[in-house]
């Protein structure tokens, strides 16, 4: 079962199987996971990065993904590769002599997702490799609608574009909130039943109630069918990104030739 | 025999001087009674490492390794103290009435030093912090920050750090009020929409509110905000040549 994301932003880590560079780790931006490793573990004419070019072959066991943009995501790649000079990463410790660099990383991780602007992004962790699987450490947790998942992931074409037309014929509706017409800006829940519609700020400062210092909500209880939906969630679904909140798992024939090619 | 025990004495004597030349300075020395601070510094190199980064956390400056922490403590702690001397011929650690020159302050641990008459040329004590921040302020020198931090060093002139902690405060919440309100910004916030820098930093500085650049990251991270110091604006042909992503990512 491979889960098929649109609009896909994620940064890996890749773990060296070479028994003469065994353990080394590489960390990196893709859009497309399962074309990156291909291309790492090709060399460098295929576009893999120099530093994993004939080093090969590595296995792709780890990603975050659900960055809203490629610039959050790239920051988030800099930061984890360079956590001694990120300005939020200023606390955590330098590796130490008893911590493999795969445990090392990992230990950077944790602390990138407690700490802001990470924190508070709808985001995904997922063990691709289930075997090399390590925990949080007590009091490293991630925040709670950081999940932590299990299995392949692939990065799907937006399908059809529908969410961008903002204008397009649209029987007249009101938000749901404040009762006012809504036209542009519109927010609309993602669960098939509910037919929520609301202005974008108005539903921004219901789900805000409880964090008035902050600007951007995490989470809040769509006011239609009272279910907990994520923010980044709700904008993914304004985007028109509909496959994966439905939870599709992919069956489809065109592409199992890759599942075969990515054991 | 006699002249071998002379030798011998002679030997034993300037060894003894070459081992210990202090005993024969210090003697000299008596007269001038030693500086005496006026608070005693407090025993730094007896200090833990987390008592040392919070000590240096008063002042602004990140954790560093621990022998240079004892030494910027130090630093600072002469800057900011005056000296008790009777003579005036000792051995410059009298702070001077005029103010510091900004050559002590280097760069790659820029001081915060509120009690300091002076601070240090616009933006370099509250901004530069190391090599993150300084990239960014390379990025977004444009005159929107360096002049909005020197108006507000002349401001910080007599302000008490509490005094400029609640200033602070009403900044930022000046800066909340402003991104709310603005349909267009608050719409992109709200939609991940990265903002371009130094936009925001212009507008912000039309709107009339002025916060140095180092804070207004820390705030932007704080609400999860992505922003990006790469203009957009520019043709995306250029942008792509000159590999994208070492354009995009700064932190």
């Amino acid at each position: 079962m491979v889960v098929e994301v649109e609009n896909f932003f994620g940064v890996y880590m890749l773990y060296c199987t070479n028994p003469k560079f065994k353990g080394r780790i590489y960390i990196g931006f893709t859009v497309n996971p399962e074309r990156r490793v291909g291309q790492h573990n090709a060399g460098r004419r295929h576009g893999g990065a120099k530093r994993t070019s004939g080093r090969g072959p590595w296995e792709m066991i780890f990603i975050v993904h659900g960055f809203p943009s490629d610039i959050a995501a790239l920051r988030f790649e800099w930061a984890w590769q360079h956590p001694h000079s990120s300005r939020r990463l200023s606390h955590v410790a330098r590796r130490t002599r008893r911590e493999s660099s795969l445990q090392f990383h990992w230990r950077v991780v944790s602390h990138m997702l407690q700490v802001a602007p990470w924190n508070r992004m709808p985001l995904t962790t997922r063990w691709l490799r289930q075997e090399y699987r390590l925990d949080f450490a007590p009091g490293l947790q991630p925040p709670l609608h950081i999940p932590v998942t299990f299995g392949s992931v692939r990065a799907r074409k937006q399908q059809d574009p529908r969410g961008q037309g903002e204008g397009e014929e649209r029987p007249l509706e009101r938000c749901l909130l404040c009762e006012g017409v809504v036209q542009v800006s519109r927010l609309s829940c993602f669960h098939p039943s509910c037919t929520m519609v609301a202005h974008l700020t108005c539903l921004a400062k219901h789900f805000l109630k409880l964090e008035a210092a902050q600007l951007l909500p995490v989470e809040g209880e769509c006011p239609g069918c009272h279910s907990s939906v994520l923010w980044g969630n709700l904008i993914r679904h304004k985007k028109g990104c509909y496959g994966d909140l439905e939870e599709i798992a992919s069956t489809s024939p065109q592409t199992h030739w890759t599942d075969e090619l990515q054991v | 025999m006699s002249s071998w025990g002379n030798s011998l004495l002679f030997l034993l004597q300037s060894l003894f001087i070459l081992l210990f030349p202090a005993s024969t300075v210090t003697s000299h020395r008596k007269g001038n009674p030693p500086l005496e601070p006026i608070t005693p510094m407090p025993a730094f190199s007896d200090m833990e490492t987390p008592e040392l980064k919070n000590q240096l956390n008063k002042f602004g400056v990140r954790p560093l390794p621990k022998r240079q922490m004892v030494s910027k403590l130090r630093e600072i702690h002469h800057y900011t103290h005056q000296l008790l001397s009777s003579d005036s011929e000792s051995k410059g650690l009298v702070l001077s009435p005029d103010p510091p020159k900004a050559a002590a302050f280097k760069e790659p641990t820029g001081i915060m030093l509120k009690t300091c008459p002076k601070a240090p040329p616009a933006g370099q004590g509250e901004d530069g912090q190391r090599d993150g921040d300084e990239e960014v302020l390379s990025a977004s020198q444009s005159s929107t920050t360096s002049s909005a931090a020197a108006s507000e060093d002349s401001n910080s002139d007599g302000l008490t750090p509490s005094q400029a902690v609640s200033r602070d405060a009403a900044k930022l919440q000046a800066v909340r009020n402003f991104l709310q309100s603005d349909s267009e910004l608050y719409g992109q916030i709200l939609q991940y929409q990265p903002l371009v820098l130094a936009h925001l930093q212009a507008r912000l500085k039309a709107a009339g509110i002025r916060l140095g650049a180092a804070k207004l990251l820390d705030f932007l991270d704080s609400q999860c905000i992505t922003f990006t110091t790469a203009n957009r604006t520019k043709p995306i042909m250029k942008l792509k040549k000159k590999k994208k992503k070492k354009k995009t990512e700064l932190e």
